[in-house]
């Protein structure tokens, strides 16, 4: 997904939000998670329902790569209920997820729910520490960048734009090449065994997955920064004599913080998606790893049940993100345009 | 104001009458050298790219072998050469299809108001809810393996892009004194927004189109690089990554980050131009 696009790219659900709203909080949460239910309703439908566009016997489907002899059939006709109304077999596969039986995997001869548990873990760590090294090296490149005109500015905004470009699988062999083959500091492989040893093997995946972002959260500063800096406010506190540090954190940061709180849904559905890439590259045991496992052995409720969760995920984020925002913006909650 | 303005302002200014800056001309010469190449490649490249060579695996760059050899004695250039024939044709048909179907459905949501506007709206926020890669995959995993199941998918999923900056164009457009004209003077609608509208728009729909070429070659290279897109041996940028891997973890460095580097260089090329278009275009709109 284009990154750069992320701004001119609406949220899922930020529609229809613009021309009625009036100052009613309550009315305004109530539209967003309607909003936010009935697009995950008709993204189910067509999770469920991409399996219906296949010709064909669905029962072969769901066996190919496997010996297809009539106890196999029949078993997984009855495990599925193909033999009745798609209708009646999406509401029963609703239901379950909704109960939390997801299904069983072919692949693994498990309950989805137990495969996908076991994984999640490393996928969320991978995430969350890859969204640490976002904040913390993309705000610290573009504050720097934008306090410091001229030569360090420069330079900051070209290697950052240079690290935009990197894809995260390249960003992964790049990274590979130079601290785990050429300087041997960091495992090429594996997840590591819990605590410190765990973050030592995420350190290269969750690099390779945040670099676009680190990229884009530091021209984003940066450029929302500047802007903040040339505003009345801080003039006001600065000449008040507040430390420099108080002023960039308190009166300038703060502002600067709303477009990069715009896309901080997206950037997680982002992370999410990419993260499919990386934990293969870097055979780390998390559920995007799983997903391009589970394409490849034709395990496809795996494939639904993953599916499923990356879009909950990106649609979830993206309401939270617009219920904070009239938050730090009270514009928006009035209802007024701000920009 | 585009990025390599503010990176390099010395070398971005466009003379006038120029088409493109320094650095958008650098990115034109390297894109179009990328291309030619890999259009050419059974022509100029030096070798078969599927020759295995066992006696000489791994080889660093030689007269014989300008840029060395892969794992399997295959040599490098002629891969890359043949790699960017297949990497290159997927992404060109995305951003055509999705340029093309973004640009109809987007005329129709500009143009009508009431419940066709409406229901297009949803459809397109209802495909942003689906990460371009995440539909790939899922559509990968109905379809099998291979570049035709993402293409379709890719393409879905770009199609909102395209249709929402559509859309906002020809609400823009509706309001202007030349389509009021041609309204009032009675001509049909269909042959104003198709004959009159669209050709107003295609620009700048297309300049920004540019861009997603990047991203959409990122994404499909990255498929063929975790073994779902193009199959080895066909030779595909990503895909030549992933095989090359094996060599990366025992120090062989080339064969993995010279197709990691052509990647980036096309993505960062194409981008340049991209921005450039869209500068150079909406600025003779404004």
């Amino acid at each position: 997904m284009a990154v750069t696009d992320i701004v001119a790219a609406p949220a899922p659900s930020t529609r229809g939000t613009k021309k009625k709203l009036k100052a009613s909080p309550v009315i305004f949460v109530i539209r967003k998670v309607a909003t936010l239910l009935i697009t995950l309703f008709f993204a189910s439908l067509i999770v469920f329902f991409s399996r219906f566009i296949l010709p064909g016997d669905p029962a072969r489907f769901l066996l190919r790569g496997r010996s297809p002899n009539p106890a196999a059939l029949a078993a997984i006709t009855k495990q599925y209920g193909l033999d009745k109304p798609p209708v009646e077999q999406y509401l029963s596969w609703m239901g379950g997820i909704l109960h939390g039986d997801w299904g069983r995997s072919l692949a693994y001869r498990q309950d989805v729910s137990e495969v996908l548990l076991a994984r999640l873990p490393v996928t969320l760590e991978l995430v969350a520490l890859a969204a640490v090294f976002i904040t913390v090296l993309g705000l610290a490149a573009g504050i720097l960048a934008s306090l410091n005109k001229g030569g360090w500015d420069r330079f900051i905004l070209i290697s950052v734009t240079a690290a935009g470009a990197i894809p995260p699988f390249v960003a992964a062999i790049a990274l590979t090449a130079l601290f785990s083959v050429q300087l041997g500091w960091f495992p090429s492989f594996g997840s590591g065994s819990g605590g410190l040893d765990r973050l030592w093997h995420l350190t290269l995946p969750s690099l390779a997955l945040g670099v676009t972002y680190i990229a884009f959260m530091a021209r984003v500063t940066r450029s929302s920064m500047n802007e903040q800096l040339t505003r009345e406010h801080v003039e006001v506190a600065t000449s008040r004599g507040l430390k420099p540090s108080a002023v960039v954190f308190r009166h300038v940061l703060r502002n600067a913080m709303a477009p990069i709180l715009t896309v901080s849904g997206v950037l997680i559905a982002g992370l999410l998606v990419s993260s499919a890439i990386v934990e293969q590259t870097f055979g780390l045991a998390g559920i995007g790893g799983l997903l391009v496992q589970s394409i490849d052995r034709l395990d496809f409720s795996v494939v639904q049940a993953i599916v499923m969760i990356v879009v909950t995920a990106f649609v979830v984020a993206n309401t939270i993100v617009d219920l904070i925002q009239p938050l730090l913006d009270p514009r928006i909650a009035a209802g007024t345009e701000s920009r | 104001m585009t990025l390599t303005a503010t990176l390099l302002p010395g070398l971005s200014k466009r003379r006038y009458g120029s088409m493109f800056s320094t650095v958008g001309w650098a990115a034109v010469v390297v894109a179009l050298t990328v291309v030619l190449l890999s259009v050419l490649a059974p022509f100029i490249a030096p070798y078969d790219p599927n020759y295995v060579d066992l006696e000489n695996v791994l080889s660093g760059p030689s007269l014989a072998h300008w840029l060395g050899t892969d794992a399997m004695g295959r040599d490098l250039l002629s891969r890359l050469m043949f790699g960017g024939r297949t990497s290159l044709v997927g992404p060109l048909i995305v951003v055509v299809a999705s340029t093309i179907f973004g640009l109809l459905l987007g005329l129709a949501a500009g143009w009508s108001d009431g419940w066709i506007s409406a229901l297009l709206s949803r459809i397109f926020d209802l495909v942003f809810a689906f990460p371009a890669l995440l539909l790939s995959m899922l559509a990968i995993a109905l379809f099998g393996k291979g570049l035709v199941a993402p293409i379709i998918a890719m393409t879905i999923s770009y199609i909102p892009y395209v249709a929402r900056l559509t859309q906002q164009l020809v609400i823009s457009e509706r309001s202007r004194p030349y389509v009021q004209a041609y309204r009032v003077l009675g001509f049909r609608t269909s042959w104003v927004v198709l004959g009159r509208v669209l050709p107003n728009l295609v620009p700048t729909v297309g300049a920004q189109s540019t861009l997603n070429f990047g991203y959409v070659l990122a994404d499909l290279a990255a498929l063929s690089f975790i073994g779902l897109g193009i199959q080895p041996p066909t030779s595909d940028w990503g895909a030549m990554i992933e095989e090359a891997r094996g060599a990366l973890l025992s120090g062989s460095l080339m064969p993995a980050l010279l197709p990691a580097l052509v990647v980036v260089l096309i993505v960062v090329s194409i981008n340049v131009i991209g921005e450039e278009l869209s500068d150079r275009i909406g600025g003779n709109l404004s």
